[in-house]
Formats: C-alpha cells, structure tokens, sequence
C-alpha cells in the first residue's frame, strides 16, 4: 500500500509502525488485598502483533478478551508486567528509545462513547485544545483556532459547536468531538477503542466514512477494536482475534473471514447474523462455560469450550504459527507433529 | 450485498439537537437556584442575617454591652426595648444583632478553613498511589472516632475558651469529614473516560488537576461545606453554651442562651430569643445547601 | 465473611490505638508543664513529687504513654486529684445514666425516622412528605439543647407538668413512675436529631429504590403491597444502619449539652464537671471511654451491613 511518509516519519515504509512483543499484564484479583491469595486475573497474557504503516488492524474478541486492556497496555495508561511495544522501529520506554510522553504525541486513544468521555464542565473548544495547550504548550488562541478547524474536518460547524458543551451534543456529535480531541495532537496512528459500538447503525455508518476519509487525507494508522464482526469486515486490512487474554488467529481480513482456522474463529463468524435469507444460523460450536479469567485453563485456553479438544491441549499451550503467508493460527490441530489426531490433515479454512 | 454505507455521504452536520445559547454547567445550576422559590426565599433571609451583622452599629438600637440593674429581664414589647432585655439589662435586639457577626464568623470561617485544608488533602489521597491514600485516610479515620460533639468539647476543654480556639478547634472537627468526601469525589471522577482521555494527550498531572478534576469535584464540596456551616453555628453556640466558646460578656448567641437560662422562670420567651435566632440561621445554611444539591443534580439528556 | 470481620477487626483494633495516643496527647497539646496542668497551684510539694513519680513525667514520651496505655487496659484510668475518686468507677456510673438517656432516645429517633421516612417517601410530593420534610430540616437545623430549654419552658414553667431537671432518683433505670417522669423531656428532645437525619438518609434512600424498576417488577408480579415495602425496606437498611450507628454516637457525645440543661448526672456532665475544673485526668478518661465505644459500635454496624448486604463484603 502506497502511503506517504509524515514527516515524523523515522523507519522507512517498510518499517511497521508499531510492534507489540509479548505484552502480558495481570492483575490482583478482587479480595486478594492482602494478598494471601495468588489469584491473579490474568488479563492480558503474550500477545504479540504488528501493525504496518497506513493499515487498519482489527481487533475481535468477546468482552473480558483483553482488548480493551490492551489499547490501554499501548499507551501505558496502565503499565505492563512484561512485554515490548516498539513504536517506529523504537522501544517504548527502553533506554535510547522513546519516551512514553512522546508516544503519546503521536498515538492516541478515541474511546467508546459514553456520557463520561468528555469533561461535562468543558465547553468543546476547550476539551479539544486541551492536549496541544498543556502537552505542547500551544498558546490558547491558536490551539482555539485550531479546534475550530478540526471540528470541520470531523463534519461540525464551529460557529456552532465550540461553545457548546458536552451533554447538548447527541452520540453521534459526541464521537466526533472525541475524534477531534484525539487528532488535535496531530499523531500517526489512532486506537479506537469500541469507537461506533454505541451508536444506532445510520450513525456508526457515517463515523466510520469520516474515519476512512480521515486515514486517507492524513496517511493514519489505525488499531480498530471492536466485538462487531460485520464493522472490523468492513474497516480492516488485517484482523487479530483475542480470546481470554491471548491471540487466537491473526490474518489478512479475507483470510480470516473466508478462511478461518482457529475453532473459536469458526464458531464466531458462525455466530454473525446475516442478512441473507439462504444462509442459517447454524448451531454453535461452542460447548461448555466461559472459563473464569482469573484462573485460565492450563495449556490452550479455549480447550474447555472447543469440540475437538484432546489430552496434548491440556498440557502444551499452542503457540501463533503461521501456516500460510502472514496467516497465523494458535491451535494444534494446524500443526503437523504436534500430537493432535487431526493435527496436519486439515487445510486453512477446513469446515 | 450492496454497501450500505456508500450511499450516506459524511456531510456538514447542522446544529439540531441544543438550543440557541450554549448553557453551561454552572449557569444550569445558577438558572434552577433561582427558579426554586425556596431556595430564594431563604438566599433571602441569610442575606437579611449577613446585611445586619455587617450594619450592626446601625441596626442596634442600644450598646450591646452596657446594661442597668433596673431593666432587668424585661419582656418583649417594652418601649425602647421591644425584644426585651437581659439578665444585665442590655437590649436583647442589639445583643442578638451584635451575636450576628460572631455567631456567623464562628460558622464560616472553620468551615472555609476546613474545605481549603481538608480538600486539598482528599484530591491529595484521592489522586496519590495507595500508600499516600492509606496513610491519610488512615488518620482521618482515627479522628472519625470521636463524635464530633466530643472532639470539639475535649479540644477546647483542653487549649481553653475564647473565639480562637474555638474555630480552631471547630476547624479541626470539620477536617476529616471534608477530606473523606473529597476523596470519595476524587477517586470517582478520576476513573471516568475523560480523565483517562487527559492522561492520553500527555498532559502533565497538574493541568489534569487544574482542568478535569478540581471543576468536577468542586461542586459536591461546596453543597457539603454549605451544610456544615450550619452545624458550625450550632457546635460553636453549644461551645459558649457550655463557658468554652466566645467568652462574656461578648454577645454571642450560644452564650446569650446559657445566661438567659436563669430567667426561664422569669420571662420564658425572652429565653428563648437567642435559640430563635440560631434555629432560623442554621435553618437557612441547610435548606440552601439542599437547594444546592437539587439544582446540581441534573439528569442530563444522553 | 470471616475474611472481612477480621479485616474490619484489624482495622478497629488500629483505630482504637489511635484515639488512645490521641486521647493521651491531650494532655501534653498544652503548652506547659503537664503537672502544672493537672494540679491547682497550691497543691503541696510533696503531691506535685508524688505525682511526677507515679506518672512518669520524667521519662520519654513514648515510655509514658506505654505505662499509661499498660494501666488502662487493666481499667485503671487514675485517680481525680480533686475528688481522690477512682475515675474508672465514677466514670462507668456516670455512663451508666448516660445509656439510660441515650437508649430510649435512640429507640424513639430511631423508629420515628424510619417510619415518617418510609412514609414520606411512599407519598412522595403530597403533604405527608412536604410535612415531614419540614419537621426533618428543623430537627437537624435545630441546636438540641434550645430545644430542651424550650420544652423546659413549655412543660415544666408554663405548665408544670413535668420535671424540669434532674433524675429524681438515685441514679440507674427508673424504678418507678416518678423516675420516669424525669425521664420524658431529655428523651424528646435528645430524639430529635437522630429523628430527622435518620429520616431523611431513609427518606432519600426509599425514593431512589423507588425509581429503580424492581419494585413495580414486584407488584407486577402479584405480590402483595406489603411484602413490597418489606423488600424495599431491607434494601434501604444498610446505609440507613450506616448512619444509625454514627448518630449512636452523636448521642454518646451530644449528651453532655442535653445533660447540662437538665441537669442531669450522665457522663456529659461528669466531662463538663472536669472541664470546669480543670481536671484533664478524667477529661483524658472519659474521652478515651467514649471514643472507644464510638468506635466498637461502628463496627458492630458494619458488621451488621456486610450480613444484610453481601456486596459490602468486597
């Protein structure tokens, strides 16, 4: 994909704009106060990915999957256990790399929309010069001046927005503050996290075009989180599906979605209502409870919910290998010699 | 399956949804205080309560401090006296005029002392790491144990009676209550998405504050410290009620009630003048801080 | 469940150590020699030696407040150096007449609150509520012990109907119709307070169950009106039971006020005696007495909230 370079730009258009190594975070559980117990929520366990320069990458899961934990692991609004995130081709937070703080400047956060996302006591020309006056220490009348042009590249008339506040806006006007909030620091790459999941559908339609035209005109990046499978279709270039803290597949939107591999990923799409009267909604895959978070089952953690589960799940956790051309799948079954029945007798996208 | 969303182009997006004026928080709030009649109705009574105390050489008819053996206890109605005198002879109506500033001072001014203390405190234990919430929160506990009645009693009991020691000690009362709403507040607001949002920009912490925090907190302080000035008034009367507050013979209407009990049996009403006045000072502090809290209580449309 | 108690045991044992040193610090926040303090001034030499001995103030701080915490935890809170009485002994009668006014005004405030606050809330914006909020701000804007003063005034002047001051006995529970006279205005009037914030927490606390949607889920379900006031009342008790506890409190520490104008011989004015007299060893005991209680019935209550509300339990 032909993406012009900004002018932060540091590694090159091959470089991926951001690498994430390994990232796990736990947290103590509820109780454990004083921590007489082990018990650990183990939210955020390995994850590992990229995302290349001008690509849109979603991520899926069901909530409790560690995704929204993870765009907070990004930013370091909570801080990980263990794991590198590299940004441009420099470690964040690693001696010679960059700095949390200027991370920040070029990647940033446009959150779910809820009533509590935008300071109820700001007008909205205060709430979008906030990070460029107090992070960039522009003066007040130009980071204003800026926030009235930012509100017409997100579709609102200044004259008429800037001095409203938050709660006479409606969701859809909400969401888009929230997008010119997170462009006002002028970054590179965007997390939205659950950005449309509230809005009615005539609404999500027309936030999601404005970000596409967004990426366009401003070369962003974009790390799409969302638990709606027909939205991430739609947006993605790539797609990482996350299950209890892990990665289960990872691929290019059409493969995941007309080839999916993993038994989780199945029973997902399965699941997807559609709008086509010929195609059913089948019966689940899925057996089995939910397992808890705070004590995952051993070795892969979807074994207790899977139909093909066998004794070498339990046991040996399976790793993200990839079996054809940045697909990438966690599941025995996938890998030859790996002491599943079925493992290497079934093809990417078996049925 | 066609694309839906081609067919919905991101346009300009008209103002359809607010009004014509943009309406702020506060301005919500001022608009709903003024259209309660009872909140006006008692704004108006504290503000016939302050003017007189300001005013007080002008509204009292008579030198609160000098009185005369031969008027004694005189009853309310008496030419030149009409609320009756005290058990020294002194006008009852300047007395309780000149009671005004003190009784007033003695209300305000722990209170303000307080929520300055006690507030930044709580933002203190509300936005440092565990150990600082513990370790303040921890201590304000301790003092938590002590009905507030006792604390102010023992606290004075001890440095001993006069004006300063009682809003010193009242302003000790008050502290630990203050902080532990305002870090209630605090750990509150500091969870919501905003103030994530804020953390994102790489905005530096005391713009956070400044910004996002202090304008979301403030409002639940002042509608709490408006309710405590009322008990301010009545702790620090039952202080000089009791020879530990504003000592005599300054007018002071707690010491006023303590002196007049002799003459219950004399002139009843007159006795109970300087209650009246406390009653209806401390009655205005709490319904304007109920008012406060109802105006500020805005459900507001998602 | 256990896991809680004994967290809150902890924490209660902890607090308890904290009002002890700041019950023991009373005496030294004034400026001056502590013995000065506690002695009148023509106390003799040999007592001021006596005293400086027994008391230790020769040693370190934190020597003295050992000994000191060491002889009150075997129930020995010193000697009153005006009337050569045992505090501990005058202290624990003096209490008793205090719970002897305190009990029956917790019971009466306490059933009074929760029953005009139910009502109010179930009429709520009808005369019955508008009423009972106006009673409920003037109980709480109300100084108690005017309030006293002027039942004083009403019932025993105008009319003597009733006892102006006093116990009219020899002190413990009223044995007899006349001690309970004396019982009646205190009581009234030391309700009062506890009446109107215990209402209106309840009062609050029913309308916004009300607003919920369970209850008209309840009565769509067939159940019986009252059964569903009994489900929203037991979901309006914890902070109800809350405040309870802390006006508990205010009744141990209010009284002195109540005590004083009716002269009655509680532990209030045992305290207020000692002001009076400077004597800061029994001003130091019973502030330790009463704070500790304080204390320990706040923990029964929230032990009694975590029961009744599983989520308290964390």
């Amino acid at each position: 994909m032909n993406v012009p370079l900004s002018s932060d730009d540091r590694g090159g258009t091959a470089q991926p704009l951001l690498i994430v190594r390994d990232l796990k975070k736990h947290f103590p559980a509820k109780g454990s106060f004083w921590r007489l117990s082990r018990d650990k929520v183990q939210a955020v366990d390995g994850v590992s990915f990229s995302v290349a320069k001008g690509q849109t990458v979603g991520v899926v899961g069901e909530s409790g999957c560690g995704k929204s934990t993870t765009a907070r692991l990004l930013l370091h609004l909570i801080e990980p256990d263990a794991g590198e995130v590299i940004f441009d081709g420099e470690g964040v937070g690693a001696p010679g790399g960059i700095g949390v703080r200027d991370l920040r400047l070029q990647m940033q956060m446009v959150f779910q929309d809820s009533y509590s996302s935008l300071n109820p006591r700001a007008t909205i020309a205060d709430i979008i010069a906030f990070g460029p006056r107090m992070a960039k220490r522009v003066p007040s009348r130009q980071a204003h001046d800026r926030a009235g042009g930012l509100l017409e590249q997100v579709g609102l008339q200044p004259s008429l927005f800037a001095r409203r506040y938050p709660h006479e806006l409606s969701g859809g006007q909400r969401q888009r503050i929230n997008i010119a909030r997170a462009l006002a620091l002028e970054p590179r790459m965007l997390i939205l996290d659950e950005a449309v999941s509230a809005l009615d559908k005539s609404v999500e339609a027309q936030i999601l075009n404005l970000l596409a035209d967004l990426r366009r005109d401003l070369g962003l990046t974009y790390l799409f989180i969302s638990h709606d499978l027909n939205v991430v279709r739609h947006v993605s270039d790539r797609v990482v599906v996350m299950y209890l803290g892990r990665i289960v597949e990872a691929g290019d939107v059409g493969a995941i979605f007309r080839r999916p591999s993993h038994p989780y990923t199945q029973a997902l799409l399965r699941a997807m209502p559609s709008m086509d009267p010929d195609r059913r909604t089948e019966a689940s895959l899925l057996t089995g409870d939910p397992p808890n978070p705070i004590n995952p089952p051993s070795g892969c953690r979807f074994r207790t919910r899977c139909a093909f589960a066998e004794e070498v799940c339990a046991r040996v956790s399976p790793a993200l290998d990839d079996i054809a051309g940045g697909h990438q799948v966690a599941c025995h079954m996938m890998v030859p010699g790996s002491g599943h029945s079925r493992a290497g007798t079934i093809c990417a996208g078996h049925d | 399956m066609a694309d839906v969303s081609t067919i919905l182009q991101p346009i300009i997006l008209p103002d359809t949804s607010a009004g014509a004026e943009p309406r702020s928080y506060w301005s919500t709030v001022g608009e709903r205080l003024v259209h309660d009649r009872i909140t006006l109705a008692v704004g108006a009574m504290l503000l016939c309560v302050i003017l007189l105390a300001i005013f007080a050489p002008w509204a009292a008819t008579h030198d609160p401090l000098q009185g005369s053996v031969l008027r004694r206890l005189k009853p309310v109605g008496t030419p030149g006296f009409f609320l009756g005198t005290d058990e020294i002879g002194r006008d009852i109506w300047s007395r309780l005029v000149y009671g005004g500033r003190l009784s007033l001072i003695c209300g305000v001014t722990p209170v303000a002392l307080a929520t300055l203390i006690g507030g930044t405190l709580g933002l203190v234990a509300g936005i440092g790491g565990r150990v600082v919430n513990m370790a303040i929160m921890r201590v304000v506990d301790v003092f938590y144990a002590f009905p507030s009645v006792l604390l102010a009693i023992a606290i004075c009991g001890v440095i001993g009676a006069g004006i300063g020691n009682t809003m010193l000690s009242l302003m000790i009362v008050f502290t630990p209550p203050i902080v532990r709403v305002t870090e209630s507040l605090t750990a509150q607001v500091k969870n919501r998405d905003f103030v994530e949002a804020a953390r994102a920009s790489a905005a530096p912490l005391h713009a956070i504050i400044r910004h996002q925090i202090l304008p979301n907190v403030l409002g639940g302080m002042l509608v709490y410290a408006t309710s405590l000035v009322g008990i301010s008034i009545i702790l620090s009367a039952g202080l000089s009620f009791l020879g530990l507050g504003v000592t005599p013979p300054n007018p002071e209407w707690g010491l006023m009630l303590n002196a007049l009990r002799q003459a219950i049996f004399v002139n009843p009403i007159v006795a109970a003048l300087p209650g009246l006045a406390i009653v209806l000072t401390s009655l205005c502090f709490n319904l304007l801080s109920d008012g406060l809290r109802s105006a500020m209580d805005i459900k507001l449309p998602s | 469940m256990a896991q809680f108690i004994v967290l809150r045991l902890l924490h209660t044992i902890l607090i308890l150590f904290g009002v002890s040193i700041v019950a023991f610090g009373l005496i030294h926040l004034i400026p001056g020699n502590p013995l000065d303090i506690l002695l009148p001034p023509e106390a003799p030499k040999e007592v001021v030696e006596r005293l400086k001995v027994e008391f230790g103030f020769d040693k370190p701080l934190y020597i003295q407040y050992l000994a000191w915490l060491g002889r009150v935890l075997q129930g020995n809170l010193g000697t009153s150096v005006f009337t050569g009485l045992r505090v501990t002994g005058e202290l624990l009668s003096a209490l008793g007449n205090t719970f002897v006014l305190a009990i029956p005004a917790a019971l009466l405030g306490f059933s009074l609150g929760i029953t005009l606050g139910t009502l109010a809330a179930f009429n709520h914006g009808r005369l019955l509520d508008k009423l009972f909020s106006v009673i409920a701000i003037l109980g709480i804007s109300m100084p108690h012990y005017w309030l006293g003063i002027a039942l004083v005034i009403v019932f025993a002047v105008l009319n003597p109907v009733l006892p102006a001051a006093g116990m009219g006995g020899g002190g413990g529970f009223p044995a007899n119709w006349d001690e309970a006279r004396h019982l009646i205005l205190p009581v009234i009037t030391l309700s009062m307070i506890p009446m109107g914030v215990i209402g209106r927490i309840v009062r609050s606390t029913v309308l916004e169950i009300l607003s919920q949607e369970f209850p008209t889920a309840l009565q769509a379900k067939g159940l019986q009106h009252r059964r569903m006031v009994w489900h929203v009342l037991k979901n309006a008790a914890p902070p109800a039971l809350a405040v309870m506890g802390l006006q508990l409190g205010f009744l141990l520490g209010g009284s002195i006020l109540v005590e004083t104008v009716f002269n009655w011989p509680g532990s209030g004015q045992f305290m207020n005696l000692a002001i009076f007299r400077r004597d800061i060893l029994v001003l130091q005991g019973t502030v330790l007495v009463l704070a500790s209680f304080f204390v320990i019935i706040n923990l029964l209550v929230d032990v009694l909230q975590a029961l009744i509300d599983p989520r308290i339990r964390r």
